[in-house]
């Protein structure tokens, strides 16, 4: 091997022009491919960082019926399937080895009433404030008002709806208690100077694909904003799960507390359409052979409200947030908790972070992709250049290689020298570029670079360009870069392991 | 004892639709030992005859034995093994491996072989470049060497491994004839004192002196 890298090691020397050209396309490649890694893991991270430990979680639980998995950012509108349950679901779940935590929400696709405007639709998420904030911690800025104590009924309305609000509605939705601050205001709302239309409660219809269920007032308790990623996620406010409950339809710890019959839960829980369908009007019947059906409803709903609140896990849920322990990936504990559930026989299913954020999820996989197309375009172009480069110069080192075949080196040394030849470039000049590339990547963060706009905030994978390598990706780089220099050398050895003897002979 | 036989031996090239028959049913015995010169003139067949004998080509039909091998039954690797260990080539230019120094270029056939230990190699090929008297020029590369030197350095490449047969194509036809004769004279010596085989193609009779075995051929065909 030493007389390999030897001839090998002068050759490059010696054809400096080729060395360039196949050398600088090395570093160009290697450059692209490290910037992009560093880029693409700067975007994993944020979107880890950002919308699972600021949104979403690792992986949401959803009821086994539900067939849209986009479960927090459905498109549709449908109302998500319900969990029941939940308390005797908790400590399993939470036995689990690789769950950290858990908070069960309640997701809601609810209109915001106004009686001069459009209504506004807008996502809600149904949660216990101090469960939520013990879950997430601070991912959120309270703007105005404060944080809402526990058991406290409102809105923390984010600043984002806010807006779409009053764009739609023309009122500027303010925390009770507390006067306009204008340094919040819109610049639409901002013109509006004296005459602009404040309010401090807001009014929720709850939607689903097949009817709408309650209306229900509500307090604006603050205005938020996410602290990273405001612009994406911003379209999501918090209610006080027992109200979005009410809102959709759904039983709260109330009504469990009252324990209906079965009968009444269903009526409780039954969507308007279903309860019409049932409902004979003409004739008053019965959904169990009892009380007029209309009497029966009455009854439950009148006992329910003068009943004292009970824990708000005993409700019903429609997803379950899960944070992982450290170390578990969120593929991995979607096998695990399906696993689980079957042999349980838990009707839940267990759907990962980027599935559930829906069109976010698969924006950002978009752009991974679109990066991994233009660096796969440029090693592709590579690949072409370097394998041209090295079968010309095979082809101009007839006389040589023929000569060395003539005096005894097999086809195998020949073999070797052009993989020795190109292995030293990809080395020298390719690893150089993953060098200037790590170093560009801690330049581009080290800039701060932040944005406002959507589609650049899912690229830099939050607020801020945070572009990052690991010892993986670097070593991921190098692989990439052996296996491209692999592949274009592949052809000029073929060329140079079929030049023979009598070639050289027949050019002497 | 013979070191090369040829039977009925010929070899066409293809040339557009036609072909170009190099030799035309060549049959000859070379023994051990010799001396021997194939003289012609231009595409007589002398290199199509030279290569065949090297093992770098095929006869289109005929049967070519070398040290009692049927080469025609021989595979890449083995052919390639029978050049390495058995064969020298001295060629017409004076082919050298360009990046290599004297030293490693005479040293190159050694380290394919790996007969030895490195400093064993080194001291071989030193004493190949003393007896062609190029041991001063060892560090040289071949670009800084004349048309003689680079003559001297393919012979000591071709001799080193201490081959049986040396082919050599016409090798004074780029040498001054001073150079020739010396090249010849220790091609010569070399044949007297260890009997390596020596065939070398010419058409110079001045070369023809010192040839003990000479073989004339003309139109791919042997007339003596």
């Amino acid at each position: 091997m030493g007389l390999i890298f030897r001839i090998a090691w002068r050759n490059i020397f010696r054809h400096k022009g080729k060395t360039l050209v196949i050398g600088f396309i090395l570093f160009l490649g290697s450059l692209v491919l490290t910037v992009g890694n560093g880029i693409i893991t700067g975007l994993n991270e944020g979107l880890q960082k950002n919308v699972v430990e600021g949104f979403s979680g690792d992986v949401i639980l959803a009821a086994d019926k539900q067939i849209n998995e986009s479960v927090l950012a459905s498109m549709s509108g449908q109302t998500l399937e319900s969990i029941t349950a939940y308390p005797t679901l908790k400590p399993k779940l939470l036995a689990l080895p690789y769950i950290q935590k858990i908070l069960p929400v309640v997701v809601g696709y609810v209109w915001v009433l106004n009686e001069s405007g459009q209504p506004v639709d807008h996502y809600l998420l149904g949660v216990n404030f101090n469960a939520y904030r013990n879950f997430y911690g601070e991912n959120l800025a309270v703007l105005e008002g404060s944080y809402p104590d526990a058991g406290q009924q409102g809105v923390l309305l984010s600043s984002t709806i806010r807006e779409r609000i009053y764009d739609f509605s023309g009122f500027w939705a303010i925390p009770k208690g507390q006067a306009l601050n204008t340094h919040h205001l819109s610049p639409a709302a901002r013109q509006d100077g004296d005459k602009l239309r404040l309010s401090q409660q807001l009014v929720f219809l709850g939607l689903s694909q097949k009817n709408a269920s309650l209306d229900i007032p509500s307090e604006v308790l603050g205005v938020f904003k996410f602290k990273e990623l405001n612009k994406l996620l911003g379209f999501y406010s918090l209610l006080d799960i027992e109200s979005l409950r009410e809102c959709v339809g759904y039983f709260n710890a109330e009504t469990k507390k009252v324990a209906p019959t079965t009968a009444q839960s269903k009526l409780l829980e039954a969507e308007a359409g279903t309860l019409e369908e049932s409902f004979d009007f003409d004739t008053g019947a019965t959904l169990s052979g009892g009380k007029p059906l209309s009497k029966e409803l009455f009854t439950v709903q009148k006992t329910v409200s003068k009943t004292p609140a009970a824990n708000w896990e005993d409700g019903t849920f429609n997803a379950i947030m899960v944070k992982l322990k450290p170390g578990y990936s969120p593929k991995e504990a979607v096998k695990e908790l399906t696993a689980f559930f079957k042999s349980e026989r838990i009707p839940l299913k267990a759907i990962r972070w980027s599935q559930a954020i829906g069109m976010l999820g698969q924006m950002a996989l978009i752009m991974k992709g679109a990066l991994l197309v233009f660096v796969s375009f440029i090693f592709f172009v590579a690949v072409i250049i370097i394998m041209n480069t090295l079968s010309i110069a095979a082809m101009e080192r007839i006389t040589e290689i023929g000569m060395m075949r003539a005096v005894g080196a097999p086809r195998a040394f020949v073999s070797n020298m052009f993989v020795a030849e190109t292995g030293i470039l990809a080395a020298f000049f390719g690893g150089l570029g993953i060098l200037a590339g790590s170093l560009l990547v801690r330049l581009l963060a080290m800039l701060h670079l932040s944005t406002q706009n959507e589609i650049l905030q899912i690229f830099y994978g939050g607020d801020t360009f945070q572009p990052r390598l690991d010892l993986v990706d670097l070593l991921l780089c190098a692989i990439l870069l052996c296996f491209v220099t692999f592949l274009a050398v592949l052809y000029p050895v073929s060329v140079a392991r079929k030049i023979t003897p009598l070639d050289a002979m027949s050019r002497d | 004892m013979s070191l090369i036989e040829l039977k009925d031996i010929s070899k066409e090239y293809p040339l557009g639709n036609t072909s170009v028959r190099a030799l035309r049913g060549v049959s000859m015995v070379i023994e051990k030992g010799a001396f021997m010169s194939i003289v012609g003139p231009s595409g007589s067949g002398k290199t199509t005859l030279l290569n065949l004998m090297g093992c770098v080509d095929q006869p289109t039909a005929g049967t070519l034995l070398v040290d009692g091998q049927d080469v025609s039954k021989l595979n890449d690797k083995d052919l390639t093994r029978l050049r390495l260990y058995k064969i020298g080539f001295i060629f017409q230019s004076f082919n050298l491996i360009p990046v290599l120094s004297v030293l490693e270029n005479v040293e190159f056939p050694l380290l394919l072989m790996h007969s030895g230990k490195p400093s064993e190699i080194r001291e071989r090929a030193k004493t190949m470049l003393r007896h062609v008297q190029m041991e001063s020029h060892m560090q040289h590369r071949p670009s800084e060497l004349s048309g003689g030197q680079r003559q001297r350095v393919a012979i000591a490449r071709a001799l080193v491994t201490q081959p049986q047969l040396v082919l050599a194509d016409e090798p004074t036809a780029n040498l001054d004839s001073e150079t020739g004769n010396a090249i010849l004279s220790l091609m010569q010596r070399l044949n007297e004192e260890q009997g390596t085989t020596f065939i070398f193609s010419t058409h110079d009779p001045e070369v023809l002196k010192y040839a003990r075995n000479i073989v004339k051929i003309r139109d791919g065909l042997l007339i003596t």
